[in-house]
């Protein structure tokens, strides 16, 4: 049971301590999907095969690089899944505006950036394309 | 260590507060410290029926009224179940596990990540064996579909194996349970997978 956040992996004393662990083969990474990142229980297994039951208190928040767990000689840390995310770039601001509005109506977990928009996926990217194929007729945006 | 949050969403009608009602019982019978929180549309129907079944002090069922789509409550903006959890921790020290019933919703409903550690989808078979077909939100990205009222099938023309195939291919492998609320039947292993994923006892 790995019931809170001891820290984080890039500060210290965390980092000196990692970094050793690691080369001694004693840092295990559990890999969260950023769409589940929200969540304070969660069942999953570390790269290595290991079960792993998250259990945090309401006010910690799972973030990437966390320190879930660190004790004789092993460590533990999150990694909140990076790759699961579709990037619109709309071509004007009229067409920011019904993206940003679709994407909304379809409740998409989003992330806005410099002209551009990132869908935080929770599932195949497919699912997302079909529903932007239906918007393409509406709006001028990018994909990728 | 604070309770785990669990959400029950599902389509009007479809045995959610059953399954709350079935799950009190076997819940206690496990030693779970269980607290529930209903939503209704604008009464307190949901939590006064919990309250009458007597299976938890009454005071353990508190009740929030969502005054528009269920969803908004759950999903757009779920302060006030949150804080409603809150006040239930608050007031129960030691409390293991709140179910958060949403009112009756369609298939798109989902849930928070802020409010609910793992939330499960309730359909029945008798609102039609193309419910999964159609792969709402609800349908596929719940923790657990739990398929209900299974021994309706022959009575409204549902083919459950099928239904329930059918059911497993669009989730992708990720679990549905068949149930029987109002005999029971299914509910030990509903409460099982619960342990399992996010009680962790």
């Amino acid at each position: 049971m790995l019931d809170r956040i001891l820290g984080q992996v890039d500060e210290e004393p965390w980092a000196e301590m990692l970094h050793a662990l690691d080369h001694l083969g004693g840092l295990e990474t559990v890999a969260i999907p950023e769409a589940e990142a929200g969540r304070k229980r969660i069942r999953l297994t570390t790269d290595r095969g290991r079960d792993c039951a998250i259990a945090l208190p309401r006010a910690q928040k799972l973030t990437d690089g966390a320190v879930l767990y660190c004790r004789d000689g092993m460590a533990i840390v999150a990694r909140i899944g990076g790759g699961a995310r579709l990037r619109l770039v709309p071509h004007s601001l009229g067409d920011a505006l019904r993206l940003g509005h679709w994407c909304g109506n379809l409740h998409w977990k989003v992330v806005f950036g410099e002209g551009w928009m990132d869908v935080i996926l929770d599932g195949p990217e497919a699912r997302y394309r079909d529903r932007l194929r239906d918007l393409a007729t509406l709006a001028r945006f990018d994909i990728g | 260590m604070t309770a785990a949050r669990v959400g029950i969403g599902g389509p009007v009608g479809s045995g959610k507060t059953a399954l709350i009602e079935a799950m009190l019982g076997e819940l206690a019978r496990q030693g779970i410290d269980t607290a529930v929180i209903t939503n209704d549309l604008v009464t307190d129907e949901d939590a006064e029926r919990l309250r009458r079944g007597g299976q938890l002090p009454p005071d353990r069922v508190r009740a929030v009224q969502a005054g528009a789509c269920p969803h908004t409550v759950i999903r757009e903006d779920p302060t006030l179940n949150m804080a409603a959890a809150d006040r239930l921790e608050a007031d129960y020290p030691g409390l293991d596990l709140i179910l958060l019933e949403s009112g009756g919703d369609n298939l798109a409903s989902t849930f928070s990540p802020d409010l609910v550690d793992f939330w499960m989808f309730v359909i029945d078979v008798a609102g039609g064996d193309d419910i999964p077909r159609k792969k709402g939100p609800g349908i596929v990205q719940s923790n657990l579909l739990v398929i209900n009222k299974v021994d309706l099938a022959p009575h409204v023309g549902v083919d459950f194996p099928k239904m329930l195939a059918e059911a497993q291919a669009v989730r992708g492998g990720a679990p549905v349970l068949a149930t029987v609320c109002r005999r029971g039947e299914g509910v030990a292993e509903v409460v099982a997978h619960l342990r399992h994923e996010v009680l962790f006892k």
